[in-house]
């Protein structure tokens, strides 16, 4: 009865063999996913000792090569020059490569190679958490570059702010080695323990007990 | 300058691997900023990978959007690579 009604009225018709309440719940998760806010980035998405990296900058900067140092290293690839960035419920970003180009790069003089064919399945994943955002710029004299890390930048990406760090690029930078730097002193900030700022207390302390003692010393005499 | 105009791919096969080089190489010596718009997705023209992603097929519109001081020039060479089929016309 219901197929003849709405094959005369043309609506949609959908029939479904689970339950009303796992159907419904499904649906739900499927339209939250479908409707959920996301935006395309110029980049290149890799996996760095499990956090989730997206490298930018100009074209011809070198970032698919890094990408490339990183991926025979053993770390992942998700998504080369194009990545589809949504934002999920709970304002945390995942990033995953469009479905034709996955797993694809192309290098300056070799052109397009397939790397899930090249070193196997496992350096490669279909999406990834997006944590941080680092940015690779030519080399400026003139700009300067953070020296300490004790301020945290951030870039804003749907309205969710992301860990940003510049990373100037020149001959004799080991890039790769840098990113893995970055992605662990990533990993250890969220642990809790930040390199700089505990530095920077373990040194006022110092200052501190040198000024006292100086207190005491003027005392005495 | 920005410069926003509308082309239209002609070639029989779409903006396969071949035009889409094509495209990069001819914007290698430009200076502007180069976006392609198709089907609400906007992707950087000077990334080979992205213009590929884009699938574009024959008879599909494109919206090329140019920023810099060689808009112009740019948007003029860009129009005939795509007016010329990327010199795959017979």
């Amino acid at each position: 009865m219901q197929e003849g009604f709405c094959e005369k009225n043309k609506i949609p018709l959908f029939k479904a063999h689970s339950t009303a309440t796992n159907l419904l719940s499904r649906i739900t998760f499927l339209l939250l996913e479908e409707f959920c806010l996301s935006i395309t980035l110029h980049g290149t998405l890799v996996e760095v000792f499990g956090v989730g990296v997206l490298i930018q900058g100009e074209s011809s900067v070198g970032k698919s090569e890094a990408a490339l140092g990183l991926i025979e290293r053993g770390h992942r690839l998700i998504s080369d020059d194009v990545v589809r960035v949504k934002k999920k419920e709970g304002s945390y970003l995942v990033g995953s490569g469009p479905e034709l180009t996955r797993h694809l790069m192309e290098i300056r003089g070799i052109g397009i190679i397939n790397v899930a064919h090249l070193y196997g399945a496992v350096c490669v994943r279909p999406d990834k958490g997006l944590d941080i955002v680092v940015k690779l710029e030519e080399w400026d004299d003139k700009h300067f570059y953070d020296r300490v890390g004790l301020d945290d930048k951030f870039i804003d990406v749907l309205g969710v702010s992301v860990p940003y760090h510049v990373l100037p690029v020149k001959p004799g930078r080991d890039v790769v080695l840098l990113l893995e730097t970055i992605a662990l002193n990533h990993r250890l900030k969220d642990m809790g323990y930040n390199s700089a700022k505990e530095f920077n207390a373990k040194l006022l302390e110092v200052i501190a007990r040198r000024q006292k003692k100086r207190v005491v010393h003027e005392a005495r005499s | 300058m920005k410069l926003v105009r509308k082309v239209k791919v002609k070639n029989p096969l779409g903006l396969h691997t071949r035009p889409a080089a094509a495209i990069v190489r001819l914007l290698q010596p430009r200076k502007s900023s180069v976006f392609f718009t198709y089907k609400e997705e906007t992707i950087n023209a000077r990334s080979i990978m992205s213009i590929l992603m884009l699938a574009a097929k024959k008879n599909s519109q494109i919206v090329v959007t140019i920023e810099g001081e060689d808009a112009e020039l740019t948007m003029e060479h860009l129009v005939r690579a795509f007016d010329q089929e990327f010199g795959e016309k017979k």
